[in-house]
């Protein structure tokens, strides 16, 4: 078996593994290997053909191809080595991997620091329970979005979208570009998933139906779809007996949620925060194990490539200073808490003495919210659980914190607004 | 068919209409299904000097129910278990229990034990992990008590009592509120369309002529032989043996014997990540009508099941809200820190029974030359017992067995490419790059084995699920159904259009994008 020993091992070439590969180089490491599995560098970048992309990170309107392109270009000017249609397929707690391709067959990796940025997956119609036949015709959104941005084909003609999630939203408009009929997106909670802007330049720019507070209740067809049920859905979302309707339609699209994608984590022993579904990392986004970190979608689903990006930075940059015993731990550790109306928080823990930078998740969309964050507060006019917010620390705002060893992020409406519908 | 009408290809559908197809193959035996049941008998033809063929209606071995069962080849203390579901009262509920074995049980235990010498002969897999009965009170604790009796006088080996302890031992994060159990050492597990496809095949290596997606429409009676007209072709056989599973009742309706319906129940159950480790099939103490189950399986995954409800159509195995509501909340009773986010699939099965002998298998010859292997579940443990009973039965009829000398029983089934050791991976990549080149992330298939699968025969995308695991894992085919509906396109030479998840008008996808022209695009590209 061919052994590779590197300074850094990045699995995944999505824009979190190449921001992390280019970081790391520029931070002065030398030895860098990024491994992706696909044909193509940039992840699912090349599907989304849409706009929208890069406001924060280049501050300029990118398409998701133009974003993934724009950083290819800056990575192929670089020394890392790349590794196309390559799968890692174990990792081990001593950060050693085994990976497989048609070049090098399988072949061990024996790296001083390892990235992790596989990205996240789908959840598909049985891990959301809708029940019914098994017919084709139900496809998930993303799935969907390869089959006619990428491949060139209509998975359906008349759709019904379960879930208004991003990814829903912006194939709901490509479809109805294309030709095909939506008959209804369709979203158990009272607010759309997705990015207000995507609400309003996909759905109603299109006079596209939503029904909030609904959900699909069961598929029907033999061969293929033929039609679903809709109800109404109680305030825990359980399906309303009596409001029970049949739509007929020949696909069912499903974008009702992401998943880290985490079973090499999981196989080297990397502790999960099970709320996100991501690795439970400290400011430096390293792991419990010494020397592998996170970033990106891997590490908790982003809604900006943006944020993926800059994970990705990030932990390039740190995996180059654990690689030249430059990252300082100290002795204590401060556990990160999350509060009221918190529903996730990154990191959930603080181990150095640096600026730290909090990625908080809200429970319940807020009006005129205050974010706190130990001692600190922060105004929000409106805040969303769709959208991640980012709040850093300075060293002296975390020192506070230290001697009780914990520091809680909580959030409340300063005043009672109007309710958000 | 409007549905598809402008797609390229549309016409061609699976069902080509019989009358087009007027050859007539003669046979001596005609096995009508290829699920367990049919596949077996068709192997255990395959030993003597026999020209026989198997009927299958789809595209695969036990696509029927044989694809939806639980796995579980039972053994042990599963009667007694399966007995005290079934109580009604009547006699003490000992003397109920303590029974002989009828017919179904004694075929149960003899076709079990052949599957562990079959495992090796076959190259297919079987657990045996022991099943772990377990008890949540003083009155379940007596129930265990009396099967541990029971077992004891009936000299069954490999059950244990245990108390909390002891259950902890074997399964550490068993919920708390299970004081007790017993553990039945001889339960074990297999993959049942995998087994279908194992006797199928060494049945094809020994001569027996497969017909697949060949659909039985009607049987004539000729002369003393009959006349199966099928979608593809007639068969003119000697003996026909109706194995026909769900639907055995329509065909023997067909030659007039219809004196049984197949009824059943319908069951839900839910397939898992097997995250927390379950080593052991948990399940409940025995109430009447209430089964729960929870089974590790062959590859990695947890099923849990399963629902009971009567079966009001044979075609709807479609998932109720109500079942799985039902079976979202079972996982944590067995277990409390499963997660229900790890839920890979849920489907629905039945559990059949025929209306005649509704506790028995119905192993009969109504007719001369006509016999019925109809099955009540559960029909994958006793399937190598009930094939040579069939056998058997002909020999009865005058059909004369005349052993093989050239019979050969080990079938060679290509192991699957990432369970292989580092150095036979490396000397395959070397010669078929396509091996290094993962194409499922999940079960972590290679593209050569997916084109191999094609070649092989696998012509739709739920072929390629259950022969190769790609899409079979936690995804569900969320990243790979792309790229396998491409290399399927690809080695069958069709358009991606014409590619179905499971026959019929189960088509994909349904057009071209708008503006799009792949002709054009060539041209520009190259």
């Amino acid at each position: 078996m061919k052994i590779k020993e590197v300074d850094l091992a990045i699995i995944g070439a999505g824009p979190a593994g190449m921001a992390a590969a280019m970081s790391a180089e520029n931070a002065g490491m030398e030895n860098i290997l990024l491994l992706e599995r696909a044909e193509y560098l940039g992840g699912l970048l090349h599907q989304c053909i849409h706009n929208g992309f890069g406001l924060h990170y280049f501050k300029e309107d990118l398409t998701g191809p133009e974003y993934a392109e724009r950083v290819i270009k800056q990575l192929s000017g670089m020394e890392a080595r790349i590794c196309m249609n390559t799968m890692v397929t174990h990792l081990n707690p001593d950060r050693s991997l085994i990976a497989i391709n048609s070049e090098w067959g399988e072949f061990k990796v024996l790296p001083k620091s390892v990235i992790l940025a596989m990205g996240c997956r789908e959840k598909s119609r049985f891990s959301v329970g809708i029940p019914g036949s098994r017919p084709a015709g139900v496809f998930t959104a993303g799935l969907a979005q390869k089959l006619v941005n990428v491949d060139g084909y209509m998975p359906g003609k008349e759709f019904v979208i379960l879930g208004s999630g991003d990814i829903g939203l912006i194939m709901a408009r490509r479809l109805h570009l294309e030709g095909a009929k939506i008959k209804a997106v369709v979203e158990l909670m009272p607010h759309v998933g997705g990015l207000i802007r995507n609400e309003v330049q996909c759905l109603n720019d299109f006079g596209i139906p939503l029904l909030l507070k609904h959900t699909v209740s069961e598929i029907y067809g033999n061969d293929r779809v033929e039609g679903v049920e809709i109800a109404q859905v109680d305030s825990d979302g359980r399906v309303m007996k009596g409001t029970e309707r049949d739509v007929p339609c020949d696909c069912l699209l499903l974008s009702v949620g992401l998943i880290p994608e985490n079973e090499l984590s999981i196989e080297a022993g990397i502790e999960l925060d099970e709320r996100i579904g991501g690795p439970i990392v400290d400011e430096y986004l390293q792991t419990n194990i010494d020397g592998i970190f996170a970033a990106g979608n891997v590490l908790q689903v982003w809604d900006l490539v943006d944020n993926v990006s800059m994970d990705g930075d990030k932990t390039g940059a740190n995996a180059a200073r654990f690689v030249g015993g430059g990252l300082k731990i100290k002795s204590s550790e401060i556990k990160v808490i999350t509060g009221e109306n918190i529903r996730t928080v990154t990191p959930q823990k603080i181990v150095g003495g640096e600026e730290v930078e909090f990625a908080v998740r809200v429970r319940t969309p807020l009006q005129n919210a205050e974010l706190k964050v130990g001692q600190v507060r922060k105004k929000y006019r409106v805040l969303s659980p769709t959208q991640v917010i980012k709040i850093s620390l300075k060293p002296s705002e975390i020192e506070s914190c230290r001697e009780t060893g914990r520091i809680e992020v909580s959030c409340f409406e300063r005043e009672k607004g109007r309710a958000h519908d | 068919m409007m549905l598809y009408s402008n797609v390229k290809g549309a016409g061609i559908t699976v069902e080509r209409d019989y009358r087009m197809n007027e050859r007539v193959i003669e046979t001596e035996v005609a096995v009508i299904g290829g699920g367990i049941t049919g596949a077996a008998i068709a192997r255990e033809l395959s030993k003597y000097k026999v020209d026989a063929c198997l009927l299958e209606k789809k595209g695969g071995y036990g696509f029927g129910i044989t694809k939806v069962c639980q796995g579980l080849l039972h053994g042990g203390i599963a009667h007694l278990t399966s007995r005290a579901v079934k109580y009604h009262g009547g006699m003490p509920f000992k003397d109920y229990l303590l029974q002989p074995f009828n017919l179904k049980e004694k075929l149960q235990n003899i076709g079990r034990e052949e599957y562990f010498s079959l495992a090796h002969v076959l190259d297919e897999e079987i657990m045996q992990p022991g099943r772990l009965m377990l008890a949540e009170n003083k009155e379940d604790m007596e129930m265990v008590d009396l099967i541990k009796e029971i077992s004891d006088d009936l000299n069954i080996r490999g059950i244990t009592l245990l108390d909390r302890k002891g259950i902890e031992k074997l399964e550490p994060l068993v919920h708390p509120k299970f004081i007790g159990g017993l553990f039945d050492a001889n339960e074990s597990v297999v993959l049942p369309m995998s087994w279908a496809m194992a006797f199928a095949e060494n049945a094809e290596q020994n001569g027996v002529h497969i017909y697949k997606e060949t659909e039985v429409k009607s049987i004539d009676e000729k002369n003393g032989h009959y006349v199966i007209n099928t979608n593809n072709g007639s068969f003119k056989a000697e003996y026909v043996i109706n194995a026909a599973g769900l639907y055995a009742d329509k065909i023997a309706e067909m030659v007039g014997t219809a004196d049984f319906e197949v009824s059943g129940w319908k069951a839900q159950l839910l397939v898992m990540e097997n995250r927390v480790n379950i080593q052991h099939v948990l399940c409940i103490v025995p109430h009447p009508q209430k089964r729960r189950l929870a089974i590790p399986t062959t590859h990695n995954s947890l099923i849990v099941g399963h629902t009971f409800d009567p079966m009001t159509h044979k075609e709807d195995m479609s998932t109720t809200r109500e079942g799985l509501a039902q079976l979202m909340s079972w996982p944590q009773e067995f277990v409390p820190s499963i997660s229900n986010k790890h839920v890979i699939s849920s489907f629905a099965g039945f559990l059949t029974f025929n209306t005649k002998k509704p506790e028995d298998h119905l192993l009969e010859s109504p007719k001369r030359g006509f016999i019925n292997a109809v099955v009540s579940a559960p029909g994958l443990g006793p399937a190598p017992a009930i094939a040579r009973e069939i056998v058997r039965m002909l020999a009865d009829q005058g059909f004369e067995l005349a052993t093989r000398s050239d019979y050969n029983p080990y079938r060679y089934k290509e192991p699957r490419f990432i369970d292989l050791p580092e150095e036979e991976k490396n000397a395959k990549i070397q010669t078929e790059p396509r091996y290094g080149h993962m194409v499922c992330r999940c079960e972590k298939v290679s593209e050569q084995e997916i084109r191999a699968a094609v070649r092989a025969g696998a012509g739709t995308l739920d072929d390629i699920k259950f022969r190769t695991l790609a899409g079979f894992g936690r995804c569900q085919g969320g990243f790979c159904t792309s790229r396998v509906i491409g290399i399927m396109a690809e080695v069958l030479n069709v358009s991606p259009l014409e590619i179905t998840k499971k026959g019929g008008g189960s088509y994909l996808l349904t057009s071209e994008t708008k503006g799009f022209r792949r002709s054009e695009a060539k041209e520009v590209w190259g």
